[in-house]
């Protein structure tokens, strides 16, 4: 057993989007497997991971329904639980979810 | 209560913002409009918006009168953002500012000018955009009180000011928020986002000088970038739904052109950007039959639809209807070219 105070870090992230004015169906959905990551690319995401701190969010957001609003999908899977989130433009939603997901989408290209 | 017609009451109970803006502007008893333009204030507020009741954008201008102002967001989420042009201010470096000011610009003026319609409200709202929204950001949007634009990827997508009729088609969200509703899921927002597609595509033919023949018919020509062995023409084809793009990582153009291809699943609002297609297609149809200028007469026809006959549940046989029935303002030639154009897509 770890005699670390720190919790467990994540194991796979995983991000998706519809809609906006540019994509009516569902792209694919990107994983990032933690494991697979550099020391430097893993200490960024972790900190991003605490920033967006999933598990204080809503499971979504009350959508306003502003047209061509792009809608995303993020999880983050612990060794042994899972947090997923939705989340819309305009919705009011903390902006380090906006940054994970980005960093998620961007990291994968 | 929300006094004014059309508006079911079940619906202005739960007001989301689009509706509470149309309330704040269209309500005939002024407490009410005074009660939702204060709590469009606090839901700006909760949405991270500036704090200051100056800055919305209600302005009640008198007509010819264009406001418009640019914000940067700096690649953050927080709206507006920082202001970095108003009205009368000259270019700057910043391409994205410069086309979100002069394509806002154009937009009013086609409004003005074709339509005889005082900014998106009829009102004189000020044009407020927003660039550099987030990161990496492939989208534009409408967020009920401005209009809000990401840089793009840099690979698939480019910069969203990019296209006249991209900004057209936002703004546009506008003008249908303050007029007929369309509730912004199945056929009412698919209604909805055809009549962006059709006034954007109008306000790029008409700043071009396009007749009905000669224009692309194309939402979004060179937001995608180009990459060999792909179709990345454009977001959209009113001429030919379906054939917009078609890309190892877009997939196709989703887009049916007629009724015998309806999408009924329940992405994107079930179907608002997919199912556009049927009506956008009408439009182009009608709007060729009739050769000429697009936006001399199919584009007024539907202009009346939208801004006199239609409401917050209009479905695809609604606005068939309707635009069949304005159509007879016009004319033989214009009932018929309309009535065709709707049969032609199985409505
Ligand atoms: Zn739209
Ligand atoms: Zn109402």
């Amino acid at each position: 057993m770890s005699t670390d105070q720190t919790p467990a870090p994540p194991v796979l992230i995983e991000c998706q989007r519809q809609g906006g004015m540019a994509f009516p169906l569902r792209r694919p959905k990107i994983s990032v497997e933690v494991a697979g990551l550099d020391a430097a690319d893993r200490q960024a995401l972790l900190h991003l991971v605490q920033a967006a701190d999933l598990a204080s969010q809503p499971a979504a957001f009350p959508a306003p329904g502003h047209p061509d609003a792009l809608e995303t999908q993020l999880t983050v899977a612990w060794p042994d639980h899972s947090t997923t989130v939705h989340f819309r433009d305009g919705d009011g939603h903390p902006a380090p979810l906006d940054e994970l997901a980005g960093w998620v989408l961007r990291h994968k290209r | 209560m929300c006094q004014h017609a059309g508006c079911p009451p079940h619906v202005c109970f739960i007001i989301p913002p689009h509706m509470m803006e149309h309330v704040a502007t269209n309500a005939s008893d002024p407490t009410m409009r005074k009660r939702a333009l204060h709590n469009l204030y606090h839901q700006g507020q909760l949405r991270g918006m500036r704090a200051s009741m100056n800055q919305f954008a209600f302005a009640g201008l008198g007509t010819g009168t264009k406001q418009r102002t640019v914000y940067d967001a700096q690649h953050g989420g927080d709206l507006p953002g920082t202001l970095v042009r108003s009205e009368g201010q000259p270019d700057g470096q910043d391409v994205a500012v410069n086309e979100a000011y002069a394509y806002a610009g154009q937009t009013y003026d086609f409004y003005l000018e074709v339509m005889k319609r005082n900014s998106v409200d009829d009102k004189g709202m000020r044009l407020d955009s927003t660039v550099h929204y987030s990161t990496d950001y492939d989208n534009a949007f409408w967020n009920g009180q401005q209009m809000v634009y990401g840089d793009g990827d840099g690979e698939i997508f480019d910069r969203f000011t990019k296209c006249l009729d991209v900004i057209g088609h936002e703004l546009t969200h506008g003008v249908t928020q303050f007029t007929a509703g369309l509730t912004y899921s199945s056929q009412s927002g698919a209604l909805n986002e055809s009549f962006s597609d059709v006034f954007g595509s109008l306000i790029k033919q008409y700043a071009a000088g396009d007749t009905a023949d000669t224009a692309d018919w194309l939402i979004g020509e060179g937001l995608l970038i180009p990459k060999a062995g792909t179709n990345r023409t454009a977001l959209r084809s009113l001429k030919a739904p379906g054939t917009a793009y078609d890309d190892p990582t877009l997939g196709k153009d989703p887009q049916p052109a007629t009724m015998k291809d309806y999408y009924s699943g329940p992405d994107d609002n079930y179907g608002v950007h997919i199912n556009s297609g049927i009506p956008n297609h009408a439009f182009y149809l009608a709007a060729t039959a009739l050769g000429g200028q697009a936006w001399e007469t199919a584009g007024p026809i539907w202009y009346e639809a939208l801004t006199t006959r239609l409401q917050l549940w209009s479905e695809f046989k609604d606005a068939a209807a309707a635009t069949r029935d304005v159509a007879r303002k016009y004319g033989d030639a214009a009932t018929k070219a309309v009535d065709d154009a709707w049969t032609a897509v199985g409505l």
